[in-house]
């Protein structure tokens, strides 16, 4: 069984967060398109409002990137992504210009998260992760999603 | 897409975060012809930087410009998060991660390859 992460960036307060578990099983079901034995599970990033723009302008867009395998065929990454987009929007209400889909190769998925850590100080980031850590799995217990802010106060 | 992300070990006003969308924005197009709707910034605060930077962007964009267009973008953005952040330019840090366009759907169609925008906007004008 192959296992996906896929990170969910969503702004605060948003709709998502009474229908989370609606897009969670809709994400899930897309992956028959692409792996039909795909073990998936979603990591909400949370946006506060105001640190979040689209063309200039303060935005609610919400982005999804659900990596896939190398070896997919284009046509199937696009059936995957027409469905994602589209269960999103009749399930939170959005119009079709506040969803975003990069359905990113699995490997290129890692590639930007080792970039994404690199910016890191290694021994400052341990401290700050391991709250995040243990926040997001308070998080889980009590409200059944995993989730981390895109803030790390320490 | 592009989508920059702007890490800062403190925070930036409400003020200094929305001329910075602007000018990303403003200098992205400026110099890719990409509709203004397709640019995406998000700001990260409290984040333990490296000890050499106090602030970095990390610019995923679509795949397939040249190095020199890519060095611009960057000078560019650079001077700009300089201007508005006071953080000097040497503790700016700056990573491109190019993406192909096939990749990514944006209101509900596949993005165009770079300077395909044209022909794809007269296709998709609900998206522009």
């Amino acid at each position: 069984m192959n296992k996906y992460r896929v990170i969910a960036s969503v702004h605060e307060g948003g709709v998502w967060e009474q229908r989370f578990k609606a897009l969670e099983q809709a994400i899930k079901n897309a992956y028959g398109i692409v792996d039909p034995n795909a073990s998936v599970s979603v990591v909400w990033q949370r946006i506060p409002a105001g640190q979040a723009y689209l063309a200039g302008e303060p935005s609610t867009t919400s982005t999804v990137v659900p990596p896939v395998p190398v070896d997919i065929k284009q046509e199937i990454r696009e059936q995957f992504m027409h469905a994602v987009c589209q269960e999103w929007m009749e399930i939170t209400g959005c119009s079709v210009n506040e969803i975003i889909v990069n359905a990113m190769n699995e490997d290129m998925v890692a590639k930007y998260m080792q970039i994404s850590q690199g910016r890191l100080s290694k021994s400052k980031a341990k401290s700050r992760f391991a709250l995040m850590f243990i926040t997001a799995l308070l998080k889980k217990w009590l409200r059944g999603y995993t989730s981390f802010n895109i803030n790390l106060k320490s | 897409m592009p989508l920059y992300t702007i890490s800062t070990r403190g925070e930036l006003s409400a003020e200094a975060k929305a001329k910075a969308a602007m000018m990303i924005t403003d200098v992205h197009c400026a110099h890719t012809g990409a509709p203004r709707t397709f640019v995406q910034v998000v700001f990260s605060e409290h984040l333990p930087l490296q000890d050499d930077m106090d602030l970095h962007v990390l610019a995923s964009a679509r795949a397939g410009r040249t190095q020199q267009l890519n060095d611009t973008i960057e000078q560019d953005i650079v001077q700009g998060m300089e201007h508005i952040s006071s953080i000097p330019s040497l503790k700016i840090g700056y990573e491109l991660f190019p993406v192909p366009a096939s990749w990514v759907m944006e209101g509900g169609v596949i993005l165009p390859e770079p300077g395909e925008e044209a022909e794809w906007l007269e296709k998709h004008q609900h998206s522009a």
